[in-house]
């Protein structure tokens, strides 16, 4: 379970680096297309930003709740904390910019503009330009900061997975040693098979108990065929007890 | 027909019964009882249930939860009273010199220490 949920939180920040990445550049490339204006490009990358900057911070409030569940660092699941808070913060200033734009291009297209109007029109959408541009640019910035902090996320939940998947086999190892060997059982099994119906299912769970006791302390394959199989060649002579002590007690 | 009072005191009968007389008040399982009177493990059911069969024995099954142990429940074994006594008469007349004789095996695994 331990090493399924590292598996996930390792995957899951890998996603987180790649998708930061990947913001990174859209950022980046927003940025300097900011310096050229092209209402509907920004208007249309505007939108993809933000939809990426909201994925990105649900995608860290989920890494929050994981990194918590498998890691439990205070550091690392503060720096998500931040990085998740400042994903929203960002999103949100985008949403901001991006209103800010569509104002701005209304009051240009407006078709009773007066040259007044146009001016403070086209005034206001160089300062959303120049706003956009700079929220970009430090959105940018602080996606390389997340995307840095991610990756030392990722680092930190593969050495927690990989830390999981050896206490997972070292588990799984004992656990298989532990184990009574299933043709030992099934020896067992059959001795018991041979003995008097009532007494069948007695000597079976005791056959199992020992054969349990001796995987425990360490008894190999080997040594539990052959407790087995010396319980299997003692059952006729088991069974004649039995019949016995059973006549005996019909006797009295 | 048979007119047997009690078990016959073979070898491994009374190893077996000096490693339950050893401490007559303590309930032992079977692998303990194999290590304790040094045969092979998986050879002395029919012992036990012969010894059983004659009254000089009582067994249980262990009074636990297997899912909490996280193991089966053991068969408990412990000589009877009336058996202790008895086993200590029929070993006091038993032939064969038992004292001096080495284990038959090695303690197996599972067994006490």
């Amino acid at each position: 379970m331990t090493e399924l949920v590292a598996e996930s939180a390792c995957e899951l920040a890998g996603n987180l680096v790649r998708g930061l990445d990947g913001g990174r550049l859209l950022a980046l490339g927003l940025a300097a297309d900011l310096h050229n204006v092209h209402g509907l490009a920004l208007e249309r990358d505007l939108g993809l930003v933000i939809n990426n900057g909201r994925a990105l911070a649900n995608d860290l409030a989920d890494a929050q709740d994981l990194a918590r569940i498998v890691h439990g660092d205070r550091d690392l699941i503060h720096a998500i904390r931040d990085a998740c808070a400042r994903a929203y913060v960002l999103a949100t200033g985008l949403a901001d910019a991006r209103d800010r734009d569509r104002a701005t291009r209304a009051v240009v297209v407006d078709p009773g503009l007066t040259a007044d109007r146009a001016l403070a029109g086209a005034r206001a959408y160089a300062d959303a330009r120049d706003l956009a541009r700079r929220t970009a640019s430090y959105l940018a910035r602080d996606l390389t900061a997340a995307r840095d902090r991610a990756n030392g996320l990722a680092g930190d939940l593969t050495v927690a997975r990989d830390r999981a998947n050896a206490v997972s086999t070292e588990i799984k190892e004992r656990d298989d040693q532990a184990r009574p060997a299933r043709p030992a059982v099934r020896v067992a099994w059959t001795a018991a098979g041979l003995l008097p119906r009532p007494d069948r299912i007695r000597y079976d769970l005791e056959y199992r108990s020992e054969l349990e006791d001796m995987a425990a302390a360490g008894a190999g394959r080997r040594q539990q065929l052959w407790h087995a199989a010396r319980l299997l060649s003692r059952s006729p002579l088991l069974r004649v007890e039995l019949t016995g002590a059973r006549r005996r007690q019909a006797a009295q | 027909m048979s007119k047997q009072s009690g078990p016959r005191m073979t070898l491994p009968t009374q190893l077996v019964l000096r490693a339950l007389l050893a401490e007559p008040a303590q309930e032992m399982y079977g692998l303990q009882i194999c290590g304790e009177a040094g045969l092979p493990s998986g050879t002395i059911h029919p012992i036990l249930a012969r010894l059983e069969g004659f009254g000089w024995l009582e067994s249980r099954w262990e009074d636990t939860d297997p899912s909490q142990q996280g193991r089966p429940r053991r068969r408990y074994y412990k000589l009877s009273q009336a058996g202790a006594l008895r086993a200590r008469h029929a070993l006091d007349h038993a032939n064969a010199p038992i004292s001096g004789i080495p284990a038959l095996r090695s303690r197996p695994a599972g067994g006490p220490a």
